[in-house]
This record gives C-alpha cells, structure tokens and sequence, in this order.
C-alpha cells in the first residue's frame, strides 16, 4: 500500500479514538440537530400561520392578501455558520495540531521519518486524512439537515434548493479545511505543542471575532439602533450626499473585513442559502461563480499554508524534538 | 419627496329609496350637499364613498355587504370606525354610515365603470344599488426603460436612461426623480433636475449611480420612480449584477503561483527527503 | 514571607515571561484603545454627518432633525465585546496550567512537600490571577479615560467615573470567573491542551451557542406577528429566550455593561444604584458559578488525586 495511504488511514483511526475530537463532534452535530430542527419548526409555523391569515383576510371579503412572508426553507441552517464558525473552526484546529503534536510527543514521528516515506508525502497524507473525516463531518451534518428541513417543515423543497444546501456544506468543509492546515502549519513551525494550539486559537480569534468586530464598529450605521441615518430622519438621498464624504474610511473598514475568512465563508454561506436577498433568482453555481472573491478567500490562505508548511517541515532538523 | 395619497372624501349619496312594503331597508341620502350618483377616482388612489343605512323594521336585523364583479387591480371593501368589514348589525329604526373604499391601480386602461353594491338582510331581503366612477385622467406619469439589467463592477460609475411620459390630460409640472438606491450606493448627476411635460411628451432623464468599492458581489435593484405634487408614476426596478473585480482573482493567483515556484525551487535546492 | 504572598508573586512573575500571554495581553489592550478610537472617530464622524445634514436642511429650508443624543460613555462601549471575548480567553489562559502545568514538569509535589497547606496554593494563585487580571485592567481603564480625554475633549464628572469604575470591578469579576472556572479544570485533567480546549468549549458556549439559542425563540414570536400583518418590527423577548440568557453570563454581563456606559439610552442618566438594583439577578448569575467553582476548587485540591 502506498505510504500516503497508510498515514491517512492511521490519522482517521487516531482522531476516532480522541477524547476530544469526539467531544468537540458530539457537540457539532447535537447543535445542529438542535438548530436545523428549530429553524424547520419556525418555518413550519410561519407557513401555516400565514396560510390561517389568509383564510381569515378571505373570510373579510378582501381580495389582496399581504405577500408571503420568505419561507426559505435554506435558513434553518442559518445558525450552523455560526456554529461551523465556531466549533466547527476549533474542531479542526485541534485535529490540525493533534495529528502532529501527539506524533512528536509519543515518539512516532522518528520512527515514520527513518521509514521510506517523503516529509512531504507524509504530511499530505496528514492533510489528506483529516480532510476526509471532516469532509465526513459535513456529509452527515448536510443529510441530517437535509432530512429535518424536509419532514418538519414541510415548506416546499425545490432540486435547486438541495443543490445549494450541498454547496452550502462544502463551503463549510472549505472552512474548516482553511483552521486544519492552520493548525498542522503551526505544529510543524512551534516545536511546543501547547504553544502551537494556543497560537492557532489566538489567530482564530482574530480571524473571527476581531477583525469581523472592527469591521462591524467603523460601520457608522451600525452604532445605534435602527441606522444613524433613519434616526436622522434621512431619506436615501441626503444619506448618499453624506457617505459620499467617507469613501476612504469605508474602503478600510472593507479592507480589514476582507481578511477575516470567517466574513467570506458568512459572506459566501448566507448567499447559497438565500439569507442575503437578491440571489434568489440565480442557480447555485451562478451564485458561486458571483461569489467567487469568498471562495477564494477561503481556498488561497488554505493552499498558502499548504505550501509554507512543507517547506518549514521539510527544513527542520528537530522536528521530532518538543 | 414622498408619494403623496390623497384620499378623496367625496361624499357620494344615494337618492335611491328603496320602498319594500312589509320592512325595509333604507339607504337613504345624508343631509348633505354635493350629492352625486357619480364620482371621480385618480389612478393609484383610494376613493372613499359613504353610504347611509337605516333598518326601518321594528327588530334588529344583520346585513351582509358584498360587491360584485371588480375590474382586475381594483380593490373594494367596506368600513365601519376603521375596521374592514362585511356585515353590520342595526337595530330597530338605527341609522349607520358605511364606508365603501375602492383602491385604484395604478395603471388601468378602465374609464367609465359602473359597480354593483348588493346588501343582503339576515332574513334574506336583497337589496342592489350601483356606483358609478369616472377616471380623472387630469394627472398621469409613465416611465419606462430599456434595461433589462445591468452589469457592473464594485467601485464602477453606471449611467441609467429613463424614459418619462405625461399620460394625462393636463400640464405637469416640478417632476423629479426618486432614485432608491441600494445601501451606500450614491445617485449624481440627475439631468435634469426638474422637468415640466406637456400631455402626451416625452422626455428623458440621465443619472449616473457610483456603486462603492467595499460593496459585495451580488444582484441589487435600483428602483425608481418619478414625481410631483400633484402625480406618482409607476415604478421600475433595474437589476444590477454587481461583480468584484477580476484584478484581485489575478494577485491571489499570482501570489500562490509565486509561493508554488519558490518552494519547488526550495526542494530542489534541498532535496526532498 | 506569608505563603499566600509567595504563591501570588510567583503567578505575577511567571505570567508576564511566557510570551503568548504577553501576546493576549497586548491584543487586550490595543483593542482596547483601538476601541476608544474607534468609537470615538465614529462619534465625530456622526458629528460631522450632523452637520452636514445641518446645512443641507438650512439650503433646502426644510427642517433641522434634532442632534443626536451622543453619551460621552458609549464611545468606550466596544470594550464590552472585548472583555467578553479576549478578556474571558486571557483569563481561560492563565488559568489552564495553573495546576496540570505544576503537575507536568513535576513541582507540584515538590511544593506539597513544603510547609504550605492545599488551600493556600489555591488562594495565592487567585490572588496572583486577581493581581494580573486587576492590574490589566486598571491600566487599560487609566489608557481609556486619557484616550477619551484626548479624543472627545471632555472630562467625564464623578457619575460617569463612577459607572465606569463599576463596569471594570464587573469586568474583574467576570474574567476571573473564568479563571477560577479554569483552574478548577486544570486539577482534575491531566493534559494542560485538553483542560484548555474544554474551557474554550464552555467559552464558546456561554459566549456565542446560549444567546443565540436564545435569539431563536425571540426571532420565533416576531415572525409569528409578521405574517399575521400586525405591526411588531422589534423583536421581543419571549419567557423562553430570558429563560436560556440566564444561563449565560455573558449576556448578563453584556446587560449591565450596556447600561452601565451609556449603551441604552433608557438607563444613560440613572443612578449607579438603580442600575445594580435593576440588574441584581445578572450580578448573581455572573457570582454563582464563581463561587461554585471556587468552592470545588478548594474541595477538590484536598483529595489524594490531585498529584
């Protein structure tokens, strides 16, 4: 069997078998039951009331009745990009380190690189295999949703829907892809095991709460409720005539949100599943193709990392030392 | 400015006695002048009738109130205190006034018409009168355009044509544009400012919208319309296909083209091991 | 030298040497004093708006809005997301190897065999956490007021100084509940990375998973009003959505944090009292799982496993 096989085989048992993976994955896919089966549930409700307010707008003798409100089936997963997000990041963080440290730790490293396998060989299959079990992650959590959004909620579920719910999952995988490749890149680079995972969770937090933060706050219209504007009493109008006065700030406030992959996986997420309007009428590779910018905010940091992790893992002399 | 409603409140009386001989129910003119059979309604407006109705029997009756047949876009229901409804329940010799709106389109081709009102007593005594309306075609905007849809670039200027026609009878004065744009898109340059059409002109307006660097890739109707005191035209939405910039797909890719050659160079400088 | 005193000073010490704790507490505040600056260019720049807006209506001769309510102490109110997030992690942080750390490199029964009991290990380590987390944020309160001296112009009265020196005793509170909560965790697990990656995961969960459930029910009476066209464009609270909060005491901290610097313009001029007053459940909810948590911590340092 080819080596790269052997490692990738041996990195899915290994995380099989740790506490923590499992833990951190119990909890994923608990949350995501428990979301997608609120969020059917909302739009089961908000289907039968709005079809009980129409019969009684009938029953008035009105012959115009307020439009339907969007059932969007797609948003009952709205809350897992948050969760994706967040455990789904530090899941494949710990994965990433894990696969790395625990070799070093248990003396397993030496005794792989004095066999007939290339470094780089070796750490593809660590990328590879890990790849796999989150691809599997995606996979279930994609049917179960799938599954609750249809029996549940019983809005109507078209193919173009559950094309994009997949692409939708894939992007997630894309995700957590970009925190696993973070998480090796670090283990390979700190030769403190510890030290590695605390950094990969510093980075995380800037990535994902930091820079989406800053971004949120030099957004004037963010800073009180219902819109600076709108209190102002302004109309579309007079408001353009003010921003247009504060073209250079809002490009820096573009600029730091731009490097968060967080904000284009949100970004890339809440157009597949037709939470940002305006994509309703495009196909789900049409919103791909729109969205492109997002998708690759996501792959470009995953395969720089890629690249720069074989080169620092190449070069060390005392990689297998901590 | 806002598209102003104004809402006629043409006191429309009906001189019809309706003379049943064991029980009646009256609807019966107000004591108030300007009565006509026939009233005006504006397109895009509500028009606002009133009717007076008596239950001259000695018990308390309910009256179910219909409409018959409405042309298509038009609505009509009754009112009693700002409530939709379509029963009212008098009692002996109680008098009550209904409102009866009918909501016009905006765009509708119906000059003269004339709708059947139909009040039905719980007993099942019928009564059937008709309203007449006359459309006030004084004021009448049209604006159309060519654009299908758009498409455009984050940070790129676009220039719209709007094509605008006084479909009425009378001068129209004042027009301007009402431009609502997505969030953070600016609108420049309307030309002209202000516009004043003849019956039956034409004319045509330019505006030039800047979409902002920072806004996302995605699919934005710019809706518009075109106003003045007295007329609200129709509205017209122009999608707009908002795409980033390819330059950046080209740095990224140049970046990790660079970054691939430099550690292929690496490994063969240090060997794969 | 008093035990407690020695273990306290050894915490300050080694805390400031490890570099990624450096790291957290420079991020800390930089934020901190980016958030100043942020918030306080936005306010300027709503100013400036303002004005603009100002000149627009006295050219058009239309009516002149009324300026918007501008209080001095919610240009500071980012900090409350800050705290929430890098302050709990800088707490979580130093508290992870407080004692799995001790146990690894073998100096936890090296200290056992010396004249010290249990409780005073867990009392010194507080204490130094207490010292590093309260001299943090005193420097980070002193950095604020400047900053919103220079930036604003103005010098807040004792009022707003007052609210503002509560908002860090709560903050202080809240970060060390994290870190006692975390210390705990670092005596029963063995593995330092494992005992930090379960205090993330609780961190992730009272922070971000809770009062997102929560939104959830809150999100389910509004579109219920929606659809049956009456008028609620603000989503409500529903008993279900207030009952999960509770669970969080970040939401509970968010809350008053909000009213203590001005965020909610209902509570901007009210009195330090009536706030804790009003938000008395919040304050016990953020001190329960404190004491809680210290209590096993203390019971826990007792037992034969500890080593």
């Amino acid at each position: 069997m080819s080596p790269m096989l052997v490692v990738i085989k041996k990195e899915i048992t290994d995380a099989l078998k740790n506490k923590l993976f499992l833990i951190i994955l119990g909890m994923l896919l608990l949350l995501t039951i428990v979301s997608v089966v609120l969020g059917s549930y909302q739009v089961k409700v908000s289907l039968d009331s709005y079809n009980q307010s129409i019969s009684f707008l009938k029953s008035l003798g009105k012959t115009t009745f307020p439009a339907a409100p969007n059932l969007n089936p797609l948003s009952s997963s709205k809350s897992f990009v948050n969760y994706i997000g967040l455990l789904g990041a530090l899941l494949a963080m710990v994965l990433g380190n894990a696969s790395v440290v625990k070799e070093k730790r248990s003396g397993t490293l030496k005794l792989i690189l004095s066999r007939q396998i290339f470094r780089d060989t070796f750490l593809n299959g660590k990328v590879i295999g890990n790849m796999i079990l989150l691809f599997a992650i995606t996979f279930v959590t994609s049917i179960i949703t799938l599954v609750s959004v249809v029996v549940i909620s019983s809005a109507p579920i078209s193919s173009g829907d559950i094309v994009r719910m997949f692409l939708f999952f894939l992007m997630s995988f894309l995700y957590m892809t970009f925190f696993l490749v973070l998480g090796i890149f670090l283990a390979v680079l700190i030769p403190n095991g510890n030290k590695a995972l605390l950094i990969t969770v510093i980075i995380w937090l800037v990535i994902s709460f930091i820079l989406p933060q800053i971004g949120d706050t030099m957004d004037m219209d963010n800073q009180l409720p219902g819109g600076f504007f709108s209190s102002m009493g302004m109309n579309k109008a007079d408001t353009q005539k003010v921003l247009d006065h504060f073209k250079f700030y809002e490009t820096t406030r573009d600029g730091i949100e731009q490097m968060s992959p967080t904000k284009h996986y949100e970004r890339v997420g809440f157009a597949l599943l037709n939470i940002k309007p305006g994509f309703e009428q495009n196909t789900a590779l049409e919103v791909l193709s729109i969205k492109w910018i997002d998708v690759l905010g996501l792959l470009a940091p995953s395969i720089i990392l890629w690249l720069l992790a074989y080169m620092v893992f190449l070069k060390r002399e005392n990689i297998y030392q901590e | 400015m806002k598209t102003k409603k104004t809402i006629f409140s043409v006191l429309f009386l009906l001189t019809l006695v309706f003379s049943f001989m064991q029980n009646g129910i009256q609807v019966f003119a107000s004591e108030v002048p300007n009565i006509t059979t026939n009233y005006e309604i504006v397109p895009g407006e509500t028009t606002n009738a009133r009717i007076a109705l008596e239950n001259t029997d000695t018990v308390s009756h309910t009256y179910t109130l219909s409409t018959g047949q409405l042309p298509e876009g038009f609505n009509g229901y009754f009112s009693l205190d700002g409530n939709v409804v379509n029963n009212i329940t008098l009692d002996a010799s109680q008098k009550n006034i209904i409102d009866f709106f009918i909501d016009v389109p905006l765009n509708t081709s119906v000059a003269d018409m004339s709708i059947p009102l139909e009040i039905i007593r719980d007993d099942g005594v019928k009564e059937s009168l008709s309203v007449s309306f006359t459309l006030n075609q004084d004021y009448a905007l049209s604006i159309s355009s060519n654009i299908q849809s758009l498409k455009a670039i984050n940070g790129d200027s676009i220039m719209l044509e709007i094509g605008i026609t006084n479909t009425g009878n009378k001068d129209l004065t004042d027009l301007s544009l009402q431009v609502d744009p997505p969030y953070k898109w600016i609108v420049e340059n309307v030309d002209p400012a202000n516009l004043t059409l003849k019956p039956g002109e034409n004319s045509l307006y330019k505006l030039k919208v800047t979409i902002p660097s920072s806004g996302q890739a995605g699919q934005y109707p710019i809706n518009i319309s075109c106003t003045n005191s007295d007329v609200t035209s129709n509205s017209i939405s122009i999608p707009v296909n908002v795409s980033t910039s390819v330059n950046y797909f080209w740095w990224i890719t140049g970046i990790i083209g660079v970054l691939l050659i430099f550690t292929i160079l690496y490994f063969k400088k240090h060997g794969r091991r | 030298m008093n035990s407690i005193a020695v273990f306290a000073k050894k915490e300050f010490k080694t805390a400031y040497k490890d570099k990624v704790f450096l790291v957290i507490v420079l991020l800390f505040l930089l934020m901190s004093i980016a958030s100043v600056y942020i918030g306080s260019t936005t306010k300027s720049a709503e100013m400036q708006a303002y004005q603009d807006i100002v000149s627009m209506a006295q050219s058009q001769g239309s009516a002149i809005p009324t300026a918007p309510e501008i209080y001095p102490l919610a240009i500071l109110s980012n900090i409350i997301e800050y705290v929430t997030m890098i302050g709990a992690v800088l707490a979580i942080f130093l508290g992870f190897d407080a004692f799995s750390g001790e146990r690894e490199n073998g100096t936890l029964r090296l200290l056992l065999t010396r004249p010290f009991y249990r409780d005073q290990i867990i009392t010194g380590k507080l204490a130094g956490a207490g010292m590093i987390i309260g001299a943090l944020l005193s420097v980070t309160l002193l950095f604020n007021l400047g900053l919103f001296t220079v930036a604003t112009g103005m010098i807040p009265n004792l009022s707003e100084i007052l609210r503002l020196a509560l908002f860090m005793i709560l903050a202080f509170v809240y970060m060390m509940s994290f870190y006692i909560a975390t210390l705990f965790v670092s005596l029963k697990t063995r593995d330092r990375a494992f005992g930090f990656l379960i205090m993330m995961i609780v961190w992730i969960f009272i922070s971000f998973v809770i009062p997102q459930l929560a939104d959830t029910q809150r999100n389910f009476a509004y579109a219920l009003s929606s659809v049956s066209s009456t008028v609620t464009q603000v989503p409500t609270d529903t008993a279900i959505s207030r009952i999960i909060e509770l669970l969080s005491p970040a939401v509970q901290f968010k809350n008053i944090s909000s009213d203590l610097l001005q965020v909610v313009s209902s509570t901007a001029f009210d009195s330090v009292f009536s706030i804790i007053k009003k938000n008395i459940l919040a304050i016990v909810t953020i001190m329960l799982p404190t004491v809680i948590f210290l209590i096993f911590s203390y019971t826990s340092v007792q037992k034969e496993n500890v080593l």
